[in-house]
C-alpha cells in the first residue's frame, strides 16, 4: 500500500501524518584478532499520527498490509487523548537544501568495511596493545513524510560509524568516528585506541580539586544533560532549571549552536519528523539562553511555535531532540602551555546524572594529570559536581575544534573535583 | 505460527542446504499509554515483525534480517554470502547441545486482548485514587504491554515456538519547591492485566508520590567511604552490574573480563552467593528457550564467595570447552545472539534487617536503584540510587538523595559482612550491551557492605 493511499484511508478519521523509514545497514564487528560479526539489516517501518479535534494518537508498524487493522486499533484511543485546543498538523514550509547523502559512502561495499576493521586491528597490534572489540557500520535511510496539509517530503541520508577498542594489561582504550563521509583513517583510530590502552594501564587513583580540561568526548555527554534544560516539554512542566531564564545568563560565556545544515554531519537534515523545516539557531549565545526547543504539539500546549526539533520515537509519537551541536567560546588558546590540570577523557555513569538539578557523580575511566611538566595517567574515583556550574566556570578553550559524531567542540578549561 | 504466510517446511528445506543455518522470527504487538496528571498525553499501538537468519560456514557466521516476509529466502542467502565474505573469521563454532521441538507458552490470567479504551479507564481509575501532595507538580504514569511470539528453526532439528505477554507499569512523580526532585517506581513481568493484582501497584505509586514530596527536604548525601546497607533493588543491581557482566562467557572467552582466570577462586566473602535464573515464573528476565534454542536455566555464578560458573551462549561455550547455559539472547532477530543475563540476584542470607542496621555507627541505607554501569575489564562499577537514609548509631535517621556508589567489585565483594533473609527478585530493567537492549530482572535481600565510596 502506498503512502498516498494510506493517507487517504486515514484522513477519513481526521488529519493524518504518515512517515516511512526504509533502512539498511551493514555491520562488521571484531572481537580480539578476528571478525566475529558480519550482519546485514533491511527494514521498512511506518509511523502514523492521527489528529482530531486537538486530540492526537500514534502508531507504528512494519507490515503495510496491516494498515486497516492498525488504524482501527489506534482510532479507539482518540477520544481518550488529551485535547490540545487548536492543535493541527503542520503545513509545508521552506526547506534548506542539506547534503545528507554521500556518493563516496554509497560506493563502499562489504569488502571495504572488512578492510577498515582489519586495518584497525593491525594498527592496534602495532602499538603493543591488543584489539578488544569494535565494529564498522554503514547505514542508509530513506525518509518519506506525507500529511493532510500538503507536506510531501523525502530525504536520503547515509552515515558510517567506526569504533575500535583495545586492551593492554588492565588498561583499555578506544577511538571512534561517526560521519556522513568516509573521512577517517582506521589505522589512526586503531593507533589511538592502542596508545590509550597502554597509558590507561599505568593509571592510578588520585584526588584532584582544581583546573580541569574536558576532552571533547566527555563534553558531548555533558551537553546531552544540559540540553534537557531547553527541552520544551521540561519547560512546560516547569521541571527545567532554566524556566524563566530566556535572555538571561545561564552558562557563563559559552555558546551552544544547533546546526542541522552542516554538510554530511550524521544528524543533518532539512526537515524534522513532522515536516517542519530545520533551523540553525543559537540555543545559548555567549552564556545567554536564547531559545527553548519545541515540536508542534508541545509548542501548541504552551502557545508558541515549533523550532523544528520534533523527532519520531519508536511507537510513532514525537519527542524533542537536537541534530548537530556546535560549541564555541571566545577565549581560545593553544593549551600546550597549560600546567597543573586534570584532563578528563572518559567518564562512566552519565545516565545517573540529574538534569533537573545538574548534580553528577561520574566514575573516571581515564584522565591525565598534568603536574609540573609530568603527565600522570589517572583512573578511578568520582568526578563530582554540578553540570551547570561546571560549564559556567569555563574560562578557556583550545584553539582547535574537534568533530566527534554530531558534535563540534574545542577542549574546555574549567574547575572540577575528583574524589577517591 | 508467528507468520501465517511462512511455510516452515519450505524454510527448513532451504536451511538444510547449508552446513548450519537457523531462522529466528519475532512478532511483537504492543500498546503504550502515558498519563500525565491523569490525562492521556501520549499513546501508541504498534506491531513489529523481524525475520533473521544465521548461517555458519568454515568458522564464520553471517547474519541477515528483514521485516518483509516475502524476502526471507533472499535474506537467508545473503546471510550465507556474508559468512563467506569474512576474510578474517574467528574460527569459532557452536557447542554441542540437544535440539528441542516444542512450545513455551505463558498465558496471561487476565487477557491483554481487551479494548485499549478499557486499559485507559483502568489507569485513570487508579490515578484518581492517588492522594497527591501540593508540592507534587507532575505525575507521569506509563503503562506498556506486549504480546511476543517467537519462532526458532535450525538445521539440527530444533523447532520452537514461544508466546508470552509482557507488562510494565511505572510512575515518575516530580515535586518542586525551588529545586525539582523526583521519585520513581516500576513493576513488570510476564503478566497480563493481573499485574494490578500481583503487585500493589497503586499503593506503591502512592508511596512514590509521597516520597517525591519528602525528597524536597532531603539533603545531598555526604561524600566519602562509608558502610552501606542496600535494599533488594540495589542488591540486584550489584549482582547484575558488578558481577553478572564479568561472568558473561563472551567476555571471559576474549579475556576482557577481570574474572576470566578466576574460576574456582574466592572472590568474595562467605556470605556472597549470586545466581542467574531464567526459569523463575513470570519474572521480567524469564524465558523458555534462549535465541539459540537452548532451554533457559538456573546458573549459580558465585557460591559462598567462590566463583563457580560463567554464563554461556553456544559460541562462548564452544570456545571455552563448556556447555551453553541458555544465555544467548538478542534484542530481536535483526541482532546476533550474545551472552546476556536473565534474572540475576544475590541469594538470601541469615540476618534480619534490624541486625544489619543496629551494628552500624555511621553509614547509609540506600534504596531504589536508578541505574548502574560496570567496566568488566577492571571491575570498576558505579550505581546510582533515588534516595537513602543516614544510619547514625544503629538507627535510620535523615532522608538523603542523589546517591552514587562507586568502587571495584573484586574489593567490595570481600566487604559484604551481612546478608538479609528477605529475598525479592522484582526489579525490572532493560540491559544494554553491544547496542542491544534485552529485558532483565534482578534482586536480592538487604545486603550490608563496608568501605563503599559514596558520591
Amino acid at each position: 500500500m502506498s503512502l498516498e493511499s494510506m493517507l487517504k484511508k486515514a484522513e477519513k478519521f481526521g488529519e493524518a501524518e504518515i512517515e516511512r523509514h526504509v533502512y539498511s545497514s551493514y555491520k562488521v564487528g571484531y572481537e580480539r584478532e578476528n571478525i566475529d560479526v558480519v550482519n546485514y539489516k533491511n527494514s521498512v517501518r511506518y509511523y502514523l499520527r492521527l489528529v482530531k479535534n486537538g486530540r492526537v494518537v500514534s502508531t507504528s508498524f512494519t507490515d503495510g498490509s496491516q494498515f486497516p487493522r492498525v488504524l482501527r486499533s489506534v482510532m479507539k484511543l482518540l477520544k481518550f487523548s488529551e485535547k490540545v485546543e487548536g492543535y493541527h498538523l503542520p503545513d509545508s514550509g521552506k526547506y534548506q537544501k542539506v547534503k545528507t547523502w554521500s556518493n563516496d559512502l554509497d560506493k563502499l561495499d562489504l569488502d571495504d568495511l572488512i578492510e577498515f576493521v582489519t586495518d584497525g586491528i593491525d594498527s592496534i597490534n602495532g602499538t603493543g596493545a591488543s584489539p578488544m572489540e569494535g565494529s564498522v557500520s554503514l547505514n542508509s535511510i530513506q525518509t518519506s513524510l506525507v500529511n493532510s496539509h500538503g507536506i510531501d517530503l523525502m530525504e536520503y541520508s547515509n552515515s558510517i560509524s567506526a569504533y575500535y577498542s583495545a586492551i593492554y594489561k588492565t588498561g583499555t582504550g578506544y577511538d571512534f568516528h561517526y560521519s556522513g563521509l568516509p573521512d577517517f583513517d582506521p589505522r589512526e583510530l586503531g593507533k589511538n585506541a592502542g596508545k590509550m590502552a597502554i597509558e590507561n594501564s599505568k593509571a592510578k587513583k588520585q584526588s584532584w580539586d582544581g583546573v580541569v580540561v574536558l576532552h571533547p568526548d566527555v563534553i558531548g555527554d555533558f551537553v546531552d544533560i544540559i540540553l534537557d534544560a531547553v527541552d520544551g516539554d521540561e519547560v512546560r512542566l516547569k521541571s527545567s532549571p532554566w524556566v524563566g531564564k530566556l535572555d538571561k545568563e545561564v552558562l557563563g560565556k559559552l555558546t551552544i549552536i544547533e546546526d542541522p545544515w552542516i554538510p554530511y554531519m550524521p544528524s543533518s537534515s532539512s526537515f524534522d519528523s513532522e515536516g517542519i523545516p530545520t533551523q540553525k539557531k543559537h540555543i545559548v549565545e555567549e552564556g545567554i539562553l536564547k531559545t527553548y526547543l519545541y515540536d508542534t504539539l508541545t509548542a501548541a500546549r504552551v502557545g508558541t511555535k515549533s523550532t523544528g526539533n520534533g523527532v519520531r520515537s519508536n511507537g510513532g509519537g514525537i519527542s524533542i531532540d537536537v541534530t548537530n551541536i556546535v560549541l564555541d567560546f571566545d577565549e581560545r588558546e593553544n593549551l600546550d602551555g597549560l600546567d597543573n590540570y586534570l584532563m578528563i577523557k572518559e567518564l562512566m555513569g552519565f545516565h545517573n546524572a540529574n538534569p533537573k538539578t545538574g548534580a553528577f557523580s561520574l566514575t573516571l575511566n581515564y584522565g591525565v594529570l598534568h603536574k609540573s611538566g609530568d603527565e600522570i595517567p589517572v583512573k578511578g574515583g568520582l568526578f563530582v559536581g554540578n553540570v551547570y556550574e561546571l560549564f559556567r566556570a569555563v574560562s578557556l578553550a583550545s584553539k582547535q575544534d574537534y568533530k566527534r559524531g554530531d558534535l563540534i567542540t574545542p577542549y574546555l578549561v574549567t574547575e572540577g573535583k575528583l574524589i577517591s | 505460527m508467528v507468520i501465517k504466510t511462512l511455510d516452515l517446511d519450505l524454510v527448513q528445506k532451504e536451511l538444510d542446504k547449508y552446513p548450519f543455518a537457523e531462522m529466528r522470527v519475532s512478532r511483537v504487538n504492543s500498546t503504550t499509554l502515558s498519563l500525565e496528571n491523569g490525562n492521556l498525553n501520549n499513546s501508541s499501538v504498534s506491531e513489529s515483525l523481524t525475520i533473521g537468519f544465521r548461517v555458519f560456514v568454515d568458522g564464520s557466521f553471517g547474519y541477515a534480517s528483514t521485516n518483509d516476509s516475502t524476502r526471507w529466502m533472499d535474506t537467508l542467502h545473503r546471510a550465507w554470502k556474508l559468512a563467506r565474505a569474512n576474510t578474517r573469521p574467528k574460527k569459532t563454532g557452536l557447542s554441542d547441545e540437544d535440539s528441542y521441538e516444542g512450545k513455551w507458552v505463558v498465558r496471561p490470567r487476565k487477557s491483554l486482548g481487551m479494548d485499549v479504551d478499557e486499559k485507559v479507564k483502568l489507569l485513570r481509575k487508579g490515578y484518581k485514587r492517588l492522594d497527591i501532595p501540593r508540592a507534587v507538580k507532575t505525575v507521569e504514569i506509563l503503562y506498556s504491554d506486549k504480546v511476543v511470539e517467537k519462532q526458532f528453526l535450525n538445521t539440527e532439528g530444533a523447532c520452537i515456538l514461544q508466546k508470552y505477554p509482557r507488562v510494565r507499569v511505572s510512575i515518575r512523580s516530580y515535586a518542586k519547591r525551588g529545586n525539582v526532585v523526583s521519585a520513581y517506581d516500576s513493576m513488570g513481568g510476564l503478566y497480563g492485566l493481573e499485574i494490578f493484582d500481583v503487585y500493589p501497584v497503586w499503593e506503591r505509586f502512592q508511596k512514590a508520590v509521597d516520597l517525591s514530596s519528602q525528597l524536597l527536604r532531603a539533603k545531598r548525601v555526604p561524600q566519602g567511604k562509608q558502610t552501606v546497607v542496600v535494599d533488594p533493588d540495589m542488591a540486584g543491581v550489584f549482582a547484575h552490574e558488578a558481577v553478572g557482566h564479568a561472568c558473561e562467557g563472551d567476555a571471559v572467552s576474549s579475556k576482557t573480563s577481570v574474572l576470566h582466570d578466576k574460576l574456582g577462586s574466592r572472590i568474595g566473602s562467605e556470605l556472597v552467593t549470586i545466581i542467574d535464573d531464567a526459569t523463575l515464573p513470570r519474572k521480567h528476565g524469564s524465558y523458555g528457550y534462549d535465541d539459540e534454542g537452548v532451554p533457559g536455566q538456573r546458573t549459580v555464578l558465585i557460591e559462598k564467595g567462590i566463583l563457580k560458573a560463567f554464563m554461556h551462549s553456544r559460541i562462548s561455550a564452544y570456545e571455552l570447552g563448556a556447555n551453553s547455559t541458555g544465555n544467548a539472547r538478542a534484542q530481536n532477530p535483526g541482532f546476533q545472539p550474545i551472552v546476556r543475563m536473565s534474572n540475576t540476584f544475590f541469594d538470601k542470607g541469615e540476618h534480619s534487617f534490624e541486625e544489619m542496621i543496629e551494628d552500624v555507627k555511621s553509614g547509609l541505607y540506600v534504596l531504589r536503584m536508578k541505574g548502574g554501569v560496570t567496566d568488566p575489564t577492571s571491575g570498576d562499577f558505579q550505581f546510582a540510587a533515588e534516595h537513602g537514609y543516614l544510619i547514625e548509631n544503629g538507627e535510620i535517621t535523615n532522608l538523603v538523595r542523589d546517591i552514587v556508589l562507586s568502587g571495584n567489585f573484586l574489593e567490595i565483594l570481600h566487604n559484604v559482612d551481612a546478608v538479609g533473609r528477605d529475598l525479592s527478585v522484582d526489579d525490572i530493567g532493560t540491559c544494554g550491551k553491544a547496542g542491544q537492549g534485552v529485558p532483565v530482572g534482578d534482586g536480592g535481600p538487604h545486603v550490608r557492605i563496608r568501605g563503599v565510596l559514596v558520591g
